[in-house]
């Protein structure tokens, strides 16, 4: 599970900076860098937001904790900040910065994604699945 | 790395998510995405989040948490 969870971290983190490079499918004015990461931004965003969703149906449903669904929160409101320095750099053309704090951001994601969708979900699960879990480290 | 390869591992990770999917599509298709777009899932995020926030509260108010 562990092995299952490093590599999708790693791999979604992979494809989602290759995206930032990605050329435009279609013909005509190519998309500047920063519409670009526009979209990664706010897929990411959606991303967090999903899990913030996802937790609520699973406190509602008595799945996890209270304290748990704090974690949680705890954890997306640091993704959010990390997304938001990413775009904010991204806006000042410092993509090594903006793809460093999308890549942290990306891991928490994943993971909390994996632990709430663990088949089945419940208080000792989830808090096996999430025992190592950290807020992303903001770059700035 | 191609985008059905992305919504793939995005379906098995998040489950269907129709809209988070679509914009991963359109970020590794290179399309812009709509600042009232981008607005409206900031806001939207907000909103989830103080969703959450309040059952919290709820919860915590209906059975206090043990002294640590």
């Amino acid at each position: 599970m562990r092995h299952l969870l490093r590599l999708a971290t790693v791999l979604t983190i992979s494809l989602l900076l290759e995206a930032c490079a990605t050329a435009p499918a279609a013909p005509g004015a190519p998309p500047t860098t920063l519409q670009t990461f526009d979209a990664l931004y706010a897929s990411a965003v959606s991303a967090d937001d999903l899990v913030v969703k996802s937790a609520t149906v699973a406190l509602s449903s008595g799945w996890i904790s209270a304290a748990q669904a704090k974690k949680v929160l705890s954890i997306t409101d640091a993704v959010k900040a990390a997304l938001d320095a990413a775009n904010g750099a991204a806006q000042l053309g410092n993509l090594g910065v903006a793809n460093g704090n999308l890549a942290q951001a990306m891991g928490p994601i994943v993971i909390l994604s994996a632990c709430l969708t663990i088949k089945p979900l419940t208080v000792s699960t989830f808090d096996a699945c999430a025992a190592k879990l950290a807020p992303p480290a903001v770059q700035s | 790395m191609t985008a059905a390869m992305i919504l793939e591992i995005l379906t098995g990770l998040l489950g269907a998510a129709p809209q988070l999917l679509a914009l991963f599509n359109q970020a590794t298709s290179g399309k812009a995405v709509a600042a009232s777009d981008v607005s409206a899932i900031l806001s939207q995020y907000g909103v989830d989040r103080a969703v959450l926030s309040a059952l919290i509260a709820q919860r915590e108010a209906a059975a206090p948490p043990s002294a640590a």
